[in-house]
């Protein structure tokens, strides 16, 4: 699951600052839409799951 | 996304990667606010054009807002004073300016994504003048970033109950402490403590709608 995280912030580093250069820099991009959402939606949820196991743990 | 949302998240990812003293946490957190300091420059505008906010967003915040702190380069200044306030060894100092300089990074991402498509981003300033948007990144009051900001305050009375600290923890250990006293004697329902969780209950309700209104959020539209 932290891989999940730390996945999910390199893809969202990259797709907010080295796609435009990289890939494409059309903003009607189908492709970056589907990925950005669906990395936006993976951190949160992944940051949610991390935080909720070390909750039960009690912080630890 | 709103500040708040972004402020919180970072704190989260701090803590959700085993960023250990609390001082660090709170490096991690501003840092990924740090991007939405140009804020100031909007504020400092109204004080020119005499509380003149239509005059202060024309000339000021439109031009300003996301231009010089939402690419690279400020990501490279956070990183850099981010590892100057940690503290400890080399090696933490380094993790801790990695990390506070991903949050600052990932705030430009979630602004791709959640700051409205009149709001790109520039990632190259200053070298180029590049913007990146698109037109489909949902704005401030619309119900993703809505979520995102309730999950993260409902999220912070729920952690600070079960883990003992929360994202409160940017305004100071005390603040924190309070916060998680007032959350954990739930067991004990004392009547003054009974008060103080409905006190903080309805501050996150008037906080939320404070933050969300004058963005025209309406749920009922």
């Amino acid at each position: 699951l932290r891989s999940v995280l730390l996945g999910c912030v390199a893809a969202g580093i990259f797709l907010a600052l080295g796609w435009p250069a990289l890939v494409s820099n059309d903003p009607a991009s189908a492709a970056f839409e589907l990925v950005a959402k669906a990395t936006a939606a993976a951190f949160f949820v992944s940051l949610a799951a991390l935080l909720a196991m070390k909750a039960r743990r009690g912080g630890r | 996304m709103q500040g708040p949302t972004h402020l919180m998240a970072s704190w989260y990812l701090a803590e959700a990667l085993d960023v250990t003293t609390p001082r660090d946490r709170r490096i991690v957190a501003w840092a990924g606010f740090a991007p939405d300091f140009d804020v100031v420059a909007y504020l400092a505008a109204l004080v020119w054009y005499g509380f003149d906010k239509d005059r202060a967003f024309e000339n000021v915040w439109a031009v300003v807002h996301h231009r010089y702190t939402h690419g690279l380069f400020f990501v490279a200044i956070v990183g850099a004073a981010s590892y100057a306030l940690a503290t400890g060894a080399r090696a933490n100092k380094a993790r801790v300016a990695g990390l506070a300089a991903a949050a600052a990074a990932l705030h430009c991402f979630l602004d791709v994504v959640g700051g409205g498509s009149t709001w790109p981003i520039y990632p190259f300033w200053p070298v180029s003048e590049a913007s990146w948007g698109v037109p489909w990144s949902w704005t401030i009051g619309e119900w993703p970033n809505v979520a995102a900001l309730v999950l993260c305050l409902t999220g912070m009375l729920l952690y600070a109950r079960a883990a003992g600290r929360s994202p409160l923890e940017c305004f100071g250990d005390r603040a924190d402490r309070w916060l998680v006293t007032v959350v954990r004697q739930g067991a004990v329902q004392s009547s003054g403590s009974a008060r103080a969780r409905w006190a903080i209950w309805a501050a996150v309700l008037v906080a939320t709608v404070a933050i969300l209104a004058p963005l025209g959020f309406n749920p009922f539209r």
